[in-house]
């Protein structure tokens, strides 16, 4: 049962996602009425299933949101903003309610959330108290109305054999499912019961015709008596499109043509009105448990409807994280056995070394694009943001995405959630100006927030841009002076000067808002990205717009990398930066002035990492120089030898270890030594 | 290899660098590994002597010698590295460190250890937890998550 809570404690978080995702559509367009469904139905699931599970208090408080929902999908009253912001805010609430012990205050809590829906409730509809009351029979009927569109009636025949019963089969289970599926209307037939003294409690006399409405295939009403197999005659008709369980004219006619045994053809568009009316004035003699059972299921089901992906499961991003350590160790053993293998020479060994190498790369390759989500799994959270904020800050904001699908480890994409909103928080708290302002600039009343993200080689690179007042260079040079950051004398470009702003200790809104004033500044922003092995930048031009430009790589464990000798131990270069590689000469290499090397007729700067990383020993005589870029320098790096390509498996370096920088950590090689993994954007930001 | 420090034992765990006993809360103390190879990281401080591959993380070892003010010393068949748990900047840490050779683990009541004397001449008491006696010898017990403190990563920073 723990388990089952816990399930239901991620789907109801996931709900609560979507729930946010249809109101910020609403937000856009009140008159979105298959948002308004959607986020009904999901309040009825959470509402049935919260009971279920014992989340009691979260099923209360959901009652009443959807009591409120109710009278939107209703067309009773249309919805407003109003209703949009207090319902995210009773989500937020909700989120607190998701427990199964609540305490007095939780109570407190609910109760309170509940009187506020109440109140809103009483405000929209004067009579609201009457039509809670009638809650129960509105939902029946609206929810009748709203999903006949894409049902359909099915005629079912169940002829049980006598002897079903031998395999277990309990035929009213399977009546209960077909219920399960849609509306019903059954009828039992006792034909071949034979007298009393002859009953045999182990055979079975009853046999059933019954009308489905439903939703679902047709196949899907086959596979219920899937597991009856030959134990009992079953027939399947379509009868007609839409829900006719109510309109007898057309069952009776169905059964008088089935009698007759003529072809009966379907009615492929039904008469909506007639359909309505029939429904409401049929509506009582419906008996109410089967209704109830129809309609709880109906609310469990509907979730997964508007995004049916069958071919997609859902797994414990634990397990993904716990495969992907798997794939690295097999790595790591794997480059063990191909230094057994190099040292045994034995040719069958060396074929199957060979055969592994490549299956782990297949292997890793699929681990990885395992745990690569989209962007899009936290745009909601910004739609959010901005929603909250543009409220608050009384700014209109209106925010443009692109390129969202682009996708980044898991595990990046965590750590990237709060840069990203803190990015966004700056950019409509400094950014954007006030309506009025933007006014006199004579520029559009509605400011607009850009977040475009692309894949650029093994980086994917996100951009968030504002089209606000702007960096003002000046302001922050004489801030980062105040600031003891740079001195007078400091010659900087503007473009540097901007990029201050990253600094720790530097802030430049002159008062503290509620909204980006909270002690953290952009310089955690900039540790969190380096942190990831990315980059930011700031672009940004007066009264035009700021950008912030983000460069993460695509993955943090496991890279393709060269691995080089460089005296007595081993480094590796990540492939992704690197250009070219070349056989140098001492000679070439000697440079009175500059640290400068000709190749190919360019001039370019390196770093001797023997002459770097060890003084005692002298250089050898040839020496081997791979090019790296980044951000179109070319910087290069001077190895004795370069042994062979690398999966390198990154293990970090460790609290102690941090402020080596420009190493992202260690590989294990084969030998169960450790190599460093060169970070070459680092290297070539402070050697070049 | 998860790392974890147990607190509220007084038992007390040796070893010696150079002529001296030192000791550190059994607590700290996860492993005795026999000496091997490191990789070097450049430009660290002398006193830090590499990384080695631990149970497959990567383990920043040590030298206790050089750390504790002894002159370098070729390693005897006595020599290994003691992987203690420190705590840095609140998370437990494991870390390396070379020590001639392990000793015994003895129990010392809270009374039996006297505060470090203020006038030691060697090295820095702040180190230094306290003082007991063992065998009429001297043993120091060691304040480790001093030692590894952030001060002494930012040494790591200086030199680069």
């Amino acid at each position: 049962m723990i388990l089952f809570q816990e399930r239901f404690k991620e789907e109801v978080k996931e709900y609560f996602e979507r729930l946010e995702t249809g109101l910020l559509l609403l937000e856009q367009d009140t008159e979105n009425f298959q948002a308004i469904d959607e986020i009904f139905r999901i309040m009825h699931s959470m509402k049935g299933s919260g009971g279920m599970f014992g989340f009691d208090l979260l099923s209360d408080v959901t009652h009443d949101l959807e009591s409120l929902y109710d009278i939107f999908r209703t067309k009773k009253m249309p919805i407003n903003s109003e209703v949009i912001s207090f319902t995210l805010n009773a989500i937020d609430g909700l989120h607190h309610l998701l427990i199964q012990e609540p305490t007095e205050e939780h109570h407190l809590m609910a109760q309170k959330m509940k009187a506020e829906t109440q109140l809103l409730i009483g405000k929209l509809i004067p009579s609201a108290e009457k039509m809670n009351e009638n809650d129960r029979q509105d939902n029946r009927t609206t929810d009748l109305k709203v999903t006949t569109d894409n049902q359909t009636t099915y005629f079912i025949s169940f002829k049980p054999d006598e002897n079903i019963f031998e395999n277990g089969t309990n035929p009213l289970y399977l009546i209960d499912e077909l219920n399960a599926l849609g509306e019903c209307n059954i009828q039992t037939f006792f034909d071949f019961l034979p007298e009393l003294s002859k009953i045999n409690p182990a055979k079975c006399y009853t046999s059933w015709e019954m009308f489905v409405a439903t939703a679902e295939e047709l196949d899907t009403l086959h596979d219920v008596f899937i597991f009856v197999g030959e134990k009992a005659r079953i027939e399947i008709e379509k009868v007609s499109a839409g829900n006719m369980i109510h309109n007898e004219s057309i069952l009776a006619g169905f059964l008088n043509s089935r009698l007759n045994k003529e072809t009966w053809t379907a009615t492929e568009q039904p008469t909506v009105e007639e359909n309505i009316e029939d429904e409401i004035s049929t509506n009582e003699e419906i008996p109410e448990s089967s209704i109830e059972i129809n309609q709880a299921v109906k609310g469990l089901k509907i979730n997964s409807l508007p995004t049916a992906t069958v071919d997609s499961i859902r797994v414990d991003s634990q397990k993904i994280d716990q495969y992907m350590n798997l794939v690295s160790e097999l790595i790591t053993a794997q480059s063990r056995l191909e230094l057994v293998s190099s040292e045994i020479h034995h040719s069958d060994l060396e074929i199957v070394t060979e055969t592994l190498d490549k299956i782990g790369r297949q292997l890793r390759e699929n681990a990885f694009e395992m745990s690569l989500i989209p962007l899009q799994s936290i745009a909601v959270r910004f739609k959010r943001l901005i929603h909250d904020l543009s409220k608050t800050l009384e700014k209109k904001v209106e925010l443009v995405t692109e390129g969202l699908e682009t996708e980044l480890d898991k595990n990046i994409i965590e750590k990237l959630v709060e840069p990203l909103l803190h990015i966004i928080r700056n950019s409509l708290d400094h950014g954007i100006e006030s309506t009025a302002e933007r006014i006199a600039k004579s520029k559009n009343a509605v400011g607009t927030i850009t977040i475009k993200a692309s894949t650029v080689g093994s980086y994917v690179q996100i951009e968030i841009s504002d089209d606000g007042a702007g960096l003002n260079p000046k302001k922050i040079r004489d801030k980062a002076i105040s600031k003891g950051l740079i001195s007078e004398q400091d010659i900087l470009t503007e473009n540097e000067i901007i990029n201050l702003v990253f600094e720790p200790g530097f802030s430049t809104s002159e008062l503290v808002t509620d909204v980006s004033g909270r002690g953290v500044g952009l310089d955690v922003v900039r540790r969190k990205v380096q942190e990831m092995r990315g980059t930011i930048k700031i672009t940004s031009e007066s009264d035009r717009f700021t950008m912030f430009i983000l460069k993460l790589p695509l993955s943090l464990s496991i890279i393709d990398g060269l691995l080089t000798r460089v005296g007595g131990y081993y480094y590796v270069i990540p492939s992704s930066g690197i250009k070219k590689i070349y056989d140098v000469n001492q000679q070439l290499l000697k440079n009175e002035f500059r640290q400068v090397v000709e190749l190919e007729g360019n001039q370019i700067p390196y770093m001797n990492m023997h002459q770097e990383f060890e003084q005692e020993s002298d250089l050898p005589e040839n020496q081997i120089v791979v090019t790296v870029s980044f951000d179109n320098q070319v910087f290069g790096l001077v190895v004795d030898e370069v042994i062979r390509e690398y999966q390198a498996v990154i293990k970090p370096l460790g609290k102690l270890l941090n402020a080596q920088d420009i190493f992202s950590g260690a590989s294990i090689l084969g030998n169960g030594q450790l190599a460093l993994v060169l970070d070459t954007n680092k290297i070539i930001q402070k050697y070049s | 290899m998860a790392a974890e420090i147990i607190y509220g034992l007084n038992s007390y765990f040796t070893f010696r660098i150079g002529s001296e006993l030192f000791a550190v809360n059994i607590g700290n103390v996860t492993k005795i590994l026999v000496l091997q190879d490191t990789t070097k990281v450049p430009n660290s401080p002398r006193y830090f002597k590499g990384i080695i591959n631990h149970f497959g993380s990567v383990l920043p070892v040590f030298d206790g010698r050089l750390k504790f003010g002894f002159p370098e010393a070729k390693p005897t068949k006595n020599t290994c590295i003691l992987v203690m748990v420190v705590e840095i900047e609140g998370h437990p840490v494991n870390t390396g460190v070379i020590v001639d050779s392990v000793e015994k683990v003895l129990i010392f009541e809270p009374e039996q250890i006297k505060p470090a004397p203020t006038i030691g001449k060697g090295f820095n008491n702040e180190y230094i937890f306290g003082i007991a006696t063992f065998q009429s010898e001297f043993v120091i017990i060691l304040n480790i998550d001093k030692i590894f403190s952030e001060e002494e990563i930012n040494l790591i920073i200086a030199v680069e």
